[in-house]
């Protein structure tokens, strides 16, 4: 196990980043000594991230594993920029998120990250075409373009058929798939996936991590937080969190091993 | 890399659309209100409008566009009789359209049934005299017969107003009257003339007779005692300047009165069932707004999902406010167009329920409208402030 920054006697970020999917590409992503703060009832801060130093280098696959109520999923919205660390830097491609206005920040997230989430999130009322389409909807591309690219990016996760299909018309794994398409279609540089089988059966779940692979093959970095072993042990890199501390997980072993306390 | 004006409206409609019409009942029940507000509002001033389309043609029939002129006084109240050639100066005038006149009757006329009422027993009957054909210049209409024209005004014939008729038991013509001692065959019987109260209780004998048949008191008669003057509406005041000029050339004094207080009534019949129908409406957008912002409020909280899901998409907090609150306009424009609709139908069918013309207040349309879209913003104001400050993770958080 590489130790990545779990207190401030870490050792420097460059010693900790493993090779896969790094090499020769650079770093896309790196967390500074970021930690995340809540407000507890009692109006004290609980730190439930602790200072965290993490590099996520271009193309590389990552998994996140630990028990519910850790911290991946704060982790993944601090990478993800959906939340901002209460202390540390967040730098994307060099510069500085933390710096730079929510503005900047959704403008960042439109062009350049995708997301699937566990529960889909797709607009109930819409087509699967719109529904991709929505993934496009906050860039400057014209509403032709979009639908354009939409339908390719269904094509590619084997949905051409189902254009015109309204979410409830769609099984679950199709529905991941359309969500899935949804975060490929702008063609980020990262995609972030927060237990994206966590609501599927083992087969189709293993279809749909195919599809993120398959992204990533296409250069785009790829996080998935999972608590399934089988999950993460298809990943070349694996962290594991467990009470807002992240450490690496080096081989198989250590993944089985974090099985016991998913 | 900010996206295109058109680019951005377009796609505001359309995440609104897809807003508003995800559950298309409550989206129904929601507009309702704004739908009623916008209804009341356009039905009421509707049935107003044709309501009073209605009126100001039934009082330009009866004579809201009558005037009556009248020798005047002078400084020292004496009469200054009508030059004779008024009647004709003011049927020239452009905006007059019919001219009667009448003259001086004789003094202490009594007009009975026949010779056996006693006379002593007074009925306040009047008598007037008309040059032929004056009485259509008031838009009088006969029950029995008809009335006094070139042929007959030589002749010892009466039209009977309405009231005279039923006073001295003449039921149809052919009957005679004594007037002054004088037997009168009863050419006419005049249906009641509410715009010219005093016909109604009088009897009417042509002038031409009149002349011949109390020689004594011919220049009397000869003289001109009032010309009724139907015009084409207009403003009253600017009218009765006119006539008045009109009538004595060399600007002796002249008396022109409408002939009855219609002139006011039409204008005060303008305004009330508008307001009425504002106050309704502008209650009724108001509860609708309401009604609006409750549902806006449960939309954000239901659609958190969707809301961190587009803010994970790159939507900002102020491209979120604006979704939720075009949405809420939306709901309204769209309430307030089925509102219209509505109300339309309403106002017509009312209208031709009640046999009158189908008005519309055309003006009132695009004010509804623009009211129940601007009450539709404001409604959409909190709740999309709600949900623009949500943040990602609260929004994408399950519960």
């Amino acid at each position: 196990m590489t130790a990545v920054g779990m207190d401030p006697l870490s050792q420097p970020m460059a010693d900790s980043s493993p090779g896969q999917g790094e090499q020769g590409n650079g770093t896309l992503l790196t967390l500074e000594q970021v930690t995340k703060a809540f407000p507890g009832k009692d109006g004290t801060m609980t730190e439930i991230l602790h200072p965290t130093t993490l590099t996520i280098g271009r193309g590389e696959r990552i998994a996140i594993v630990g028990p519910s109520g850790s911290g991946k999923s704060t982790l993944l919205s601090l990478l993800g920029t959906l939340d901002m660390p209460t202390s540390g830097t967040l730098r994307y491609d060099g510069d500085d998120v933390t710096a730079i206005g929510e503005r900047q920040r959704s403008d960042l997230r439109a062009a350049r990250i995708g997301f699937v989430f566990q529960q889909f999130h797709l607009i109930a009322s819409v087509s699967a075409l719109e529904n991709v389409m929505v993934g496009l909807q906050y860039t400057a591309l014209p509403r032709s373009e979009r639908r354009d690219r939409a339908a390719a990016a269904l094509e590619q996760v084997g949905l051409a058929h189902r254009l015109r299909h309204r979410p409830s018309q769609l099984s679950g794994g199709e529905q991941q798939r359309v969500a899935i398409a949804r975060a490929l279609v702008k063609h980020p540089d990262i995609v972030f996936a927060d237990e994206p089988t966590g609501a599927l059966d083992t087969d189709t779940g293993h279809t749909i991590l195919g599809l993120l692979f398959n992204a990533a093959e296409s250069g785009a970095s790829l996080v998935v937080v999972t608590h399934d072993p089988n999950v993460a042990a298809r990943f070349p890199r694996r962290l594991r969190i467990r009470d807002g501390v992240v450490c690496e997980i080096a081989g198989e072993t250590a993944a089985r091993k974090e099985s016991d306390h998913a | 890399m900010r996206k295109p004006l058109r680019t951005r409206i377009a796609d505001l409609m359309h995440a609104a659309w897809i807003g508003a019409t995800g559950r298309v009942s409550r989206t129904v029940l929601a507009s309702l209100g704004i739908a009623l507000g916008v209804a009341a509002y356009v039905a009421l001033s509707g049935i107003a409008a044709s309501n009073q389309a209605a009126l100001l043609a039934r009082l330009d029939a009866l004579g809201a566009n009558l005037q009556v002129v009248a020798p005047g006084q002078d400084v020292s109240r004496q009469t200054i009789p009508l030059p004779d050639y008024a009647p004709e100066t003011i049927a020239r005038q452009p905006s007059v359209e019919q001219v009667g006149v009448f003259y001086t009757p004789p003094e202490k006329i009594q007009i009975f049934k026949n010779q056996l009422v006693p006379t002593s027993n007074g009925n306040a009957l009047a008598l007037n005299i008309m040059a032929p054909g004056a009485l259509d210049a008031i838009g009088a209409t006969y029950a029995h017969g008809h009335g006094i024209d070139a042929d007959n005004e030589r002749l010892p014939v009466a039209v009977l107003g309405s009231e005279t008729a039923w006073r001295l038991g003449v039921t149809d013509v052919g009957d005679r009257v004594l007037i002054d001692n004088t037997w009168y065959g009863v050419v006419g019987i005049l249906d009641p003339l509410p715009q010219a109260d005093a016909f109604n209780t009088s009897a009417i004998i042509g002038r031409s007779w009149a002349l011949a048949h109390y020689p004594d008191q011919a220049n009397d008669i000869a003289k001109i005692s009032a010309i009724w003057v139907r015009t084409k509406s207009g403003d009253a005041d600017t009218l009765r300047r006119m006539i008045a000029h009109a009538a004595n050339l060399s600007g002796g004094n002249v008396s022109v009165t409408a002939s009855a207080d219609l002139s006011k009534a039409r204008n005060a019949t303008n305004d009330s069932m508008t307001t009425l129908g504002l106050m309704i409406g502008v209650i009724a957008l108001a509860v609708g707004g309401m009604s609006i912002a409750n549902m806006m409020i449960v939309t954000v909280m239901e659609r958190r999902g969707e809301i961190g899901l587009r803010r994970a998409l790159g939507a900002t907090p102020g491209t979120i406010r604006m979704q939720f609150v075009t949405e809420a306009a939306m709901l309204s424009a769209l309430g307030g167009m089925a509102g219209m609709v509505i109300g339309m139908g309403v106002a017509s069918g009312v209208a031709l329920a009640a046999d009158q013309p189908p008005a519309l207040n055309w003006g009132s349309l695009p004010l509804a409208w623009s009211a129940a879209v601007a009450v539709g913003i404001m409604a959409g104001l909190y709740p999309a402030s709600r949900a623009a400050r949500l943040t990602p993770t609260e929004a994408l958080r399950n519960e």
